[in-house]
């Protein structure tokens, strides 16, 4: 494996990315499933950073997952997408931050289609007009939220006070970073580092001091796949791609995976659980499995944020073990006391994966 | 400065140029081949065996050097070619100026820049290398991989820059299906027990006994040839290469393990005399290369003086590039010869104008 080759193509695949005032619009699912998650790269941005970013309750779903699965028509997608430009611009804001790259890919998409077809973006004006009365302005700049975190990696970096190395051992952790497809398979130059080898969360891995893993199912996607998870009768396949993925990596003892999707971060860890149990398999340590997070939990984590506070309790795969490699300084026995002090409800625990 | 005059200067020394200036010079003209490399034989110096018929690179480059050594000019970098009515003045970076009524290009092709097909992974994954650098090795006769272990299996793969639009080469490169035919069977040679697979589109062996070689490659060296579009290569934790393709015959998703990849690289038009004379880049087709391609010759370029021969005129083999340059060579013949007899009748014509 030769690094620096990988380092002609991330020099390829930059964007801008603006600096300050942003405009965030959340994800539909990743409060239910990591509920910390958002909250953690809000708090990055406002109180380590300094940055100015507005978060609006009146914004919606873009409709990605209704769109990806044919329940959505396309006009009401991009009338809905147009309804947040619009409440964007009424914020006084022209930086727009998606939590979402299934909604990235989507935006993205959507501004492609309109910079093509000019008449459609009309048609789309009129469309909102007449339905909500409002008008819409095209964000001066769109990125994503691990966009942000990549842009100050060396900032956070500077101010983190554990690192992504092993205390035991002194080596850096191995870290399996996996990308949304719809990040940048779509359209690569809006992607850093492009689509085969991106560039995003690698180059936030190595600067938190971690080594990231090149295996051979790099590029597979983790499973989601929209139709094959949302179709029940094919969650079979969903389950096989993460088995493969799992298997792939699994030689190179990875500590931790690290993902900017909100499927991929559920699937993977979700999906551990539910390969221990059908197949007998786990791939930590000691029946431990891979602990999967999310591009802002790390940075946070790094940062010194109190992993419960964090929500990290909320994943399926124990996050003990890597807490431990770091050196994190935690206390095990409010892991489920809930932020009003009142006990949550603990897990059962599961056959093989350890769960503490 | 130094000024010299010559009836034609040959930009580019490879086989069509050499090939030119050997008829030119028989002919009685005064030329000048200049070459920027320090050698003159372009790609020849770079190649081992030649197809069809296994003979030396070396042997067929020597006879075209025989009585040119002095007209050849090595190590040139040409900074300007402009034109007069009567001439083209072509200067060099140590301010020599060569003039001359006629301008043979035969500047060749460079290969296909493998890195741009990043899915591929040359440039990052050690083993894999270009057919280019494969030749390198024969000529050397080391055949190994990073590890200095020599290869047990090892994929070739065509069409790699060539009839891909993703790229923005449509068009076949012709040579590549039976370059790869011919270093498939020298490795068979070379390594007994090798196996070797051609992942092809489809193969166009269109030349005088290309089918001979194809037929051999089968029989004797059982080299297994694969109907097969590459999608990606990815490294495995023993540094061997994983690649996904798909077999176009069956239609189906595969998978295989080799220890070397070998990437088929396609022909594109080196442009370093079109990026500075306006006039020859004028002559550029719309597949890149110079030219027109028609069956009429008298819509081609090769009037006021400029020519274009060989693989800068369209991907070529060596016999095909050095034809075209003597059919050429014999069209700056009339050039001159006209131009001189037009002279001599103006000439003729100022004298009887004097003495009425
Ligand atoms: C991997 C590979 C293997 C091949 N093997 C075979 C084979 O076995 N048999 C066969 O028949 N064909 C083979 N070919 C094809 C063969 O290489 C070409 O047909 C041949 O090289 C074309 O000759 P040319 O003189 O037109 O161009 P080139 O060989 O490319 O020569 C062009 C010359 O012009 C020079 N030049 C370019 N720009 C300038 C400039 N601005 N100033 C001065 N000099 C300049 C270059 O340095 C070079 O010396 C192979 C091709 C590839 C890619
Ligand atoms: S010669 Fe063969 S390998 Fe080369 S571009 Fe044509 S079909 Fe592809």
């Amino acid at each position: 494996m030769k690094v620096d080759g990988k380092k002609v193509f991330w020099n390829e695949y930059q964007k801008d990315i603006a600096d300050d005032q942003y405009y965030f619009v959340r994800s539909c699912i990743r409060q239910n499933f990591f509920p910390g998650a958002e909250e953690a790269f809000i708090r990055i941005l406002r109180n380590d950073l300094g940055k100015d970013l507005y978060t609006d309750p009146n914004h919606t779903t873009c409709t990605g997952i209704g769109y990806h699965v044919d329940l959505v028509k396309l006009e009401t997608t991009m009338t809905v997408i147009a309804r947040q430009f619009s409440l964007m611009a009424e914020a006084g804001y022209h930086n727009f931050v998606i939590s979402c790259v299934t909604s990235f890919g989507l935006y993205n998409e959507i501004l492609d289609i309109w910079e093509k077809h000019p008449e459609i973006e009309e048609q789309v004006r009129d469309y909102l007009y007449r339905s909500t009365e409002r008008e819409f302005r095209i964000p001066e700049n769109l990125v994503h939220a691990s966009d942000i975190i990549f842009k100050f990696k060396d900032q956070i970096a500077a101010k983190t006070r554990y690192k992504l190395v092993n205390q035991y051992t002194g080596k850096p952790l191995q870290v399996v970073e996996h990308i949304g497809c719809h990040y940048a398979k779509i359209f690569p130059e809006k992607g850093i580092g492009g689509a085969e080898h991106p560039y995003v969360l690698a180059g936030l891995i190595e600067s938190l001091g971690g080594e990231v893993i090149d295996y051979p199912e790099k590029r597979m996607c983790c499973g989601f796949g929209f139709r094959q998870y949302f179709i029940k009768a094919s969650r079979g396949y969903s389950l096989s791609c993460t088995y493969r993925k799992m298997k792939s990596m699994e030689p190179y003892q990875p500590d931790l995976i690290v993902t900017n999707c909100p499927g991929c971060n559920f699937f993977f860890d979700r999906w551990q659980y539910v390969i221990s149990e059908t197949k007998g398999e786990t791939y930590g340590e000691e029946g431990n499995g891979i602990p999967v997070l999310t591009y802002e939990e790390v940075a946070a984590l790094a940062l010194g944020y109190d992993p419960w506070h964090l929500g990290l309790q909320m994943h399926q795969v124990a996050v003990e073990p890597l807490l431990g490699k770091m050196g994190v300084d935690y206390d095990p026995a409010v892991k489920y006391i809930g932020f009003s002090g009142k006990q949550l409800s603990k897990p059962q625990i599961p056959d093989l994966l350890k769960v503490y | 400065m130094k000024r010299t005059e010559a009836d034609c200067i040959i930009i580019g020394a490879g086989p069509a140029g050499l090939k030119a200036g050997t008829i030119l010079q028989s002919l009685g003209y005064k030329i000048f081949i200049l070459e920027k490399e320090y050698q003159p034989g372009g790609k020849l110096l770079l190649w081992n065996t030649l197809f069809p018929h296994d003979e030396s690179a070396m042997e067929i480059l020597n006879p075209l050097l025989k009585d040119q050594k002095k007209n050849i000019m090595t190590s040139v970098q040409i900074e300007t070619i402009t034109k007069s009515p009567e001439e083209f003045t072509v200067a060099d970076q140590n301010q020599t100026i060569y003039t001359s009524p006629a301008l043979f290009i035969s500047t060749g092709f460079k290969p296909f820049n493998a890195g741009r097909k990043e899915e591929y992974g040359y440039g990052i994954y050690d083993n894999v290398i270009t057919s280019v650098e494969l030749e390198d090795k024969l000529k050397n006769n080391n055949i190994t991989m990073t590890n200095g272990k020599v290869p047990g299996k090892v994929a070739m793969i065509h069409c790699v820059g060539s009839r891909d639009i993703k790229v923005g080469n449509e068009y076949c490169s012709s040579v590549c299906c039976i370059t790869g035919i011919k270093q498939a069977m020298e490795l068979g040679k070379r390594i007994p027990g090798i196996q070797v697979s051609c992942l092809y589109m489809d193969l166009r062996l269109n030349g005088r006994f290309y089918e001979d070689n194809y037929k051999m490659a089968q029989m004797s060296h059982k080299i297994q040839f694969i109907r097969g579009r590459l999608s990606e290569t990815n490294e495995d934790v023993d540094g061997s290469l994983v690649i996904r393709y798909e077999d176009t015959l069956a239609g189906k998703p595969a998978k295989m393990i080799v220890d070397m990849i070998v990437l088929l690289v396609g022909m594109q038009l080196d442009k370093s005399v079109s990026r500075i004379c306006p006039l020859i880049n004028e002559q550029t087709g719309t597949d890149g290369f110079f030219g027109t391609g028609k069956i009429d010759f008298s819509s081609n370029p090769q009037k006021d003086g400029l020519f274009f021969a060989g693989a800068c005129t369209g991907p070529k083999n060596i016999t095909e590039s050095m034809n075209e340059a003597s059919r050429v060579a014999f069209e700056v013949h009339h050039f001159l010869k006209n131009s001189l007899i037009s002279e001599i009748h103006d000439r003729h014509d100022r004298f009887r104008l004097q003495n009425s």
